[in-house]
């Protein structure tokens, strides 16, 4: 390799290869920076430029597009050294790469509730909803949207105590949102992108809750269909609901 | 075809397009709030072609807000046409669907090389000047423009370092490629500049080498100095010797302007853009440093333009500079 290189004054051959080696590193590592800025902001500099080498090193990049080389950085942050000593390090990564995937999503058109004007109320249990493109569902052990949140504060609150979070990510026209939301919810945005008909995902969060026992239990059908309607003028005004497709 | 695209491009309107500067996102907000007075924009292509096989988000819906108000240009980082490794069909077909959503003026990416193996080292690596090269970066030139339905623009690339198998010199080479390809030359002063520093060669014999006709653009930007060490110490200093990297992070040095300058008595009028991409300045400010760029250009052709009146009486005008003349009036 060194030897294809024509060693010319003033700077001899491994000099001049070492300034694009360098320059490598510089960029990556200041791009995974911003784009994982709240793990930047919790890692000492030394040990976030260790990790990016680390990872260039396991996962070169394949793609045109720089924002794109994050790609496989949560995955590899689970699988480090840092599992143990940061243990919530991999969920925050997570939750800023679902950010720049809802970031990059594809623009779709608004959808317009009006268009279910003329649906009878025993049409909704054939419906599928289909989300925006950009929303992501994070089931999370830690808590890190209060990180992610305060990451360009003085004080990035750095303890954290483990404690199950569902996070709804989004972008809503151009403004990226991290909404936390409850367990029930989640589960049933869950099934609906799971592509099931709204009456048979309702019904299975029903029967799953009843079994687990847990504080939701005992919500009766027409509780739950009461919340969903809340929740569904929720999604309506988000932008989280693409379309609502209805069976002919 | 190859000329009839070289034409259309170098010598047609679009060469009267003006000054532009680089449009990065700290500034989104301020140009879609002021639409500040500024003749285009040029962006970086790959920031607008989405993750996977997917198209382009948020991103793409702030550039289409800004395609309202200004023309736009594509500037492609990761095209590689110089490497070995087949033309990326996922990312071309992505290039031409954003083509044809944002309708640019046009679309340049790099006479270079970003990686090899399907791997992308995310930088503009240099190629060696030879025919074997020439063959091989004109074929696949051909091939993208064919594909694009389009002529585009490439761009000489800052280097620090050449190859043993290197036979002419950068401006030969990036010639003889415009010629056989038909693509149109994006001349970088500053990588010009920088280039002539890091290998010792004379920046005006680089453009005094490139024919008039085949720029399309000119690229205006900031480097930085940096002291290498590992140097001979021949020079008897200590093994340091002073190089310049291409970090788009200054302003415009003066020995660039006074380049620039020539460029501008050789080539006339040429769309001309300044990049600006790290430690970014306000917007205003980096509107004044392309306003520099337009009180050197009229100040250069204003000359030319009093000689060309000469000329014309004693019948004797050269269709180049005429046609820069022409642009400038209409400018």
């Amino acid at each position: 390799m060194l030897s294809e290189i024509a060693d010319v004054t003033p700077l001899p051959r491994a000099s001049r290869l070492d300034i694009y080696a360098e320059a490598y590193f510089a960029r990556l590592v200041d791009s995974l920076a911003k784009d994982f800025e709240a793990v930047h902001s919790i890692l000492e500099e030394e040990s976030f430029r260790k990790l990016v080498a680390d990872y260039l090193e396991a996962y070169p990049s394949k793609t045109p597009n720089i924002g794109e080389v994050g790609r496989g950085f949560p995955r590899y942050v689970r699988a480090s050294a840092f599992a143990s000593s940061v243990p919530y390090l991999a969920d925050l990564a997570e939750l800023e790469w679902a950010l720049i995937e809802a970031f990059y999503a594809e623009n779709v058109p608004g959808f317009d509730p009006a268009s279910l004007a003329s649906l009878s109320p025993e049409a909704w249990s054939d419906v599928r909803l289909v989300l925006h493109p950009s929303v992501r569902l994070l089931c999370l052990r830690w808590p890190v949207d209060a990180i992610w949140k305060a990451r360009h504060e003085a004080d990035v609150p750095t303890e954290l105590s483990p404690d199950d979070t569902k996070l709804l990510v989004y972008r809503q026209g151009v403004t990226l949102n991290v909404d936390r939301i409850d367990s029930l919810q989640g589960k049933l945005l869950e099934l609906i992108s799971g592509k099931l008909p709204l009456g048979a995902a309702l019904e299975q969060l029903q029967s799953e809750f009843d079994m687990e026992a847990s504080e939701q239990a005992g919500t009766s059908e027409t509780e739950l269909v009461q919340l969903f309607q809340q929740w569904f003028s929720r999604w309506v005004a988000a932008g989280i609901i693409q379309s609502v497709e209805v069976p002919r | 075809m190859a000329t009839e695209l070289s034409s259309l491009m170098t010598q047609g309107p679009r060469r009267s397009l003006g000054h532009g500067v680089g449009l990065r996102p700290p500034h989104y907000s301020y140009v879609l709030e002021y639409k500040p007075p500024i003749a285009w924009f040029e962006v970086i292509s790959e920031n607008f072609m989405g993750l996977g096989d997917q198209s382009g988000g948020k991103p793409v819906s702030v550039l289409e807000r800004v395609r309202e108000n200004y023309p736009i240009v594509l500037h492609g980082v990761s095209l590689s046409i110089g490497s070995v490794d087949p033309l990326n069909s996922i990312y071309l077909g992505k290039l031409k669907a954003l083509i044809q959503q944002i309708e640019p003026a046009w679309v340049a990416d790099h006479f270079c090389w970003t990686g090899v193996d399907g791997e992308n080292l995310h930088d503009l690596l240099p190629l060696p000047y030879n025919e074997e090269t020439i063959m091989h970066v004109s074929s696949k030139i051909a091939q993208v423009q064919d594909f694009l339905g389009r002529q585009m623009l490439f761009e000489n690339v800052s280097s620090y370092l050449t190859y043993e198998s290197s036979e002419m010199t950068e401006w030969a080479f990036i010639t003889e490629i415009a010629k056989r390809s038909g693509c149109g030359v994006l001349l970088d002063i500053n990588n010009v500049f920088v280039s002539a520093t890091n290998h010792g060669f004379d920046p005006v014999e680089f453009l005094n080498g490139i024919p008039v006709e085949i720029v399309g653009q000119f690229h205006l930007a900031g480097h930085s100095q940096r002291v290498a060490h590992g140097a001979s110490d021949q020079d008897g200093q200590g093994g340091k010797t002073t190089f310049l990297i291409d970090t788009h992070d200054h302003p415009v040095c003066d020995p660039v302007w006074a380049l620039y300058e020539k460029a501008v008595k050789r080539f006339g009028k040429v769309p001309t853009l300044i990049e600006w991409d790290d430690k970014l300045p306000t917007f205003p400010e980096l509107l004044s440093e392309s306003d520099k760029a337009r009180a050197i250009e009229e100040r250069v052709l204003g000359q030319q333009d009093s000689k060309h009146i000469e000329a014309a009486k004693q019948g004797e005008s050269r269709r180049t500079s005429a046609m820069a003349s022409m642009d400038h009036h209409r400018a």
